[in-house]
């Protein structure tokens, strides 16, 4: 067998991660892009972008995605970290640590579904509510799932990404120096100051690069606002999806190119940070 | 003292309430609005569930893929990630990101793009397209958990290995693998979890054909049956645990075998 030298097996491996990862994903994006610029007659145009343009309802449908993503990612990461440094500072407990895994087990549509038991006007603490007399019938519990304010699509991915967060940043802390904070303690920080000057700058490569994944996640997700969304305003990929399948395929262009703008926001975001993370890593010394 | 007392009621209202609302709500059918804690307890919902054909159908097909996909990640990203762990070469950096894109892509594009491609292909409406769509999602995490493996192990341990007589791929099976185990089950953890919660890639590749038990939790979830619903829900957090011990005494068995000959 010396047909094949050892590095050349290693490349031959890597052939269909690359076709998995790099070919097939590529190669559907362009799929998209091309099905999203195709005119009447076969020629190029980009009249579905300009039609696209004038919708207000994709608008709405983008604004919110950028919204749901945003608060959610945001909350998701200023939690986790929380219980990240939690979990490492005061719980050693190798057992009671396993709790925080336990949404993780769960799709995020289960997830969606809990939010529903609980959250909904009909829900567990709907009903709290009303035996400690806060309430008297279920219309008076308020609106949060299903709602046009997208709190129970928070609801469900802070649930589900915080743990996500947790398995992302509990390695950083792990690997941390704690001397740097035992040394600062002694000079007199408070645990603010601590995790600003010391453990922040740590974290920051990994936070920001976890946040990327929750952000870019939650604003291409169909499932759960499929699940408990509202019908107005739809996430982005919940519009797209209806257009594209709903009965003649007048729509698909259109369902093509909110897709190709919504995937390119999400690599232009990814682009940004990527490349600032990048530099924030080779600061701090690592240089992987 | 005071901390641990706030992260161990975190814990509680976090993981371990939500936990016990669908066992509850799984077990008591009539329960609804009105009463804070169910008052009459039946097996009934998970007779339903466990009786229904389709869904032994669907936990069996779903079982087989994520086996498939999960056996599959583990092969196609130990060399990956031991190779970005290991080696300097032009273009990595490049090769990094694209290794990692996938998981920032909105699969719902990567569908609707490769729909077609995978009609023509006859891949669409069968379980192996599907098994290879659900590549897209977990291989990029299976990658990234396993690399930093191997770069927290270090280079040494082959080389050791080697010069100790051993052939590559037997330095990776006795001695590096055994050691980055850890690495290993969080990937095939992902890759489970992530697999068994995919909707719109099943949806759309396997066109209803390939009864993944996700594509039944919707139309189940807009049922009024909650108790139902409950019960399947649970049911997503069990098969995860079924196939993680499939897949633990599967590796055992491998490091096992392999020491023998």
């Amino acid at each position: 067998m010396k047909l094949f030298s050892r590095k050349k097996a290693g490349i031959l491996w890597l052939f269909p991660v690359l076709l998995l990862l790099v070919g097939a994903v590529w190669y559907a994006l362009l799929q998209v892009l091309l099905g999203s610029l195709e005119g009447g007659n076969g020629q190029f145009s980009l009249s579905v972008y300009e039609t696209l343009a004038g919708n207000s309802r994709f608008w709405s449908s983008a604004f919110f995605s950028f919204y749901v993503a945003g608060i959610s990612t945001m909350i998701s990461l200023v939690l986790g970290i929380f219980i990240a440094r939690g979990l490492y500072h005061y719980l050693e407990d190798r057992y009671s640590r396993f709790l925080i895994w336990i949404p993780m087990v769960f799709p995020h549509f289960v997830g969606a579904y809990l939010v529903i038991l609980i959250f909904s006007q009909s829900g567990w603490l709907s009903t709290a509510a009303a035996s400690l007399g806060w309430i008297d019938a279920i219309a008076d519990f308020p609106i949060l799932t299903n709602d046009s304010r997208g709190i129970g699509l928070i609801l469900t991915y802070v649930w589900k990404e915080i743990p996500f967060v947790v398995l992302m940043m509990l390695p950083v802390y792990q690997e941390m120096n704690k001397e740097f904070g035992h040394a600062a303690a002694a000079l007199g920080a408070g645990p603010y100051q601590r995790f600003k000057d010391i453990e922040w700058p740590f974290l920051k490569p990994g936070a920001l690069e976890t946040g990327l994944i929750i952000f870019c996640f939650v604003f291409g997700a169909f499932e759960v606002p499929y699940l408990i969304g509202a019908s107005s305003p739809e996430m982005g990929a919940v519009l797209a999806y209806e257009w594209f399948y709903s009965g003649d395929w007048s729509r698909r262009p259109e369902a093509l190119a909110a897709m190709t703008l919504l995937t390119g926001a999400v690599l232009t975001a990814a682009g940004f940070i990527l490349w600032y993370v990048r530099k924030l890593r080779s600061r701090l010394g690592g240089g992987k | 003292m005071k901390h641990k007392v706030i992260i161990g009621v975190f814990l509680l209202i976090f993981s371990v309430l939500p936990l016990l609302l669908l066992l509850l709500q799984s077990i008591a059918p009539g329960w609804g609005w009105g009463e804070l804690f169910p008052s009459a307890v039946s097996v009934q919902a998970w007779q339903t569930a466990l009786g229904d054909p389709a869904l032994r159908e669907a936990v069996a097909v779903t079982i087989m893929v994520i086996l498939f996909v999960a056996a599959g990640n583990v092969i196609l990203g130990v060399p990956a990630a031991k190779m970005l762990a290991y080696k300097h070469f032009r273009g990595k950096l490049w090769l990094d990101n694209l290794l990692f894109l996938p998981i920032l892509i909105p699969m719902t594009a990567v569908a609707m793009g490769i729909h077609f491609t995978f009609i023509r292909a006859g891949l669409a409406d069968t379980w192996l397209g599907t098994a290879l769509v659900l590549f897209i999602p977990t291989l990029p995490y299976t990658i990234r958990v396993l690399r930093a493996g191997f770069e927290r192990l270090g280079p040494e341990s082959e080389e050791q290995a080697k010069s100790l007589g051993s052939t590559t791929l037997q330095a990776l099976m006795f001695v590096q693998l055994p050691q980055i185990m850890p690495s290993l089950r969080s990937a095939v953890f992902l890759t489970v979890v992530i697999t068994a919660g995919q909707y719109i890639l099943p949806v759309i590749i396997g066109g209803g054909t390939v009864p993944m038990l996700s594509l039944l939790y919707f139309p189940y979830s807009n049922s009024a049956n909650e108790a139902v619903v409950s019960a399947l829900s649970l049911l997503f957090a069990l098969l995860p645990l079924v196939v993680i011990l499939l897949a633990e005494m599967v590796m055992r068995l491998v490091f096992a075998a392999a020491h023998r000959r």
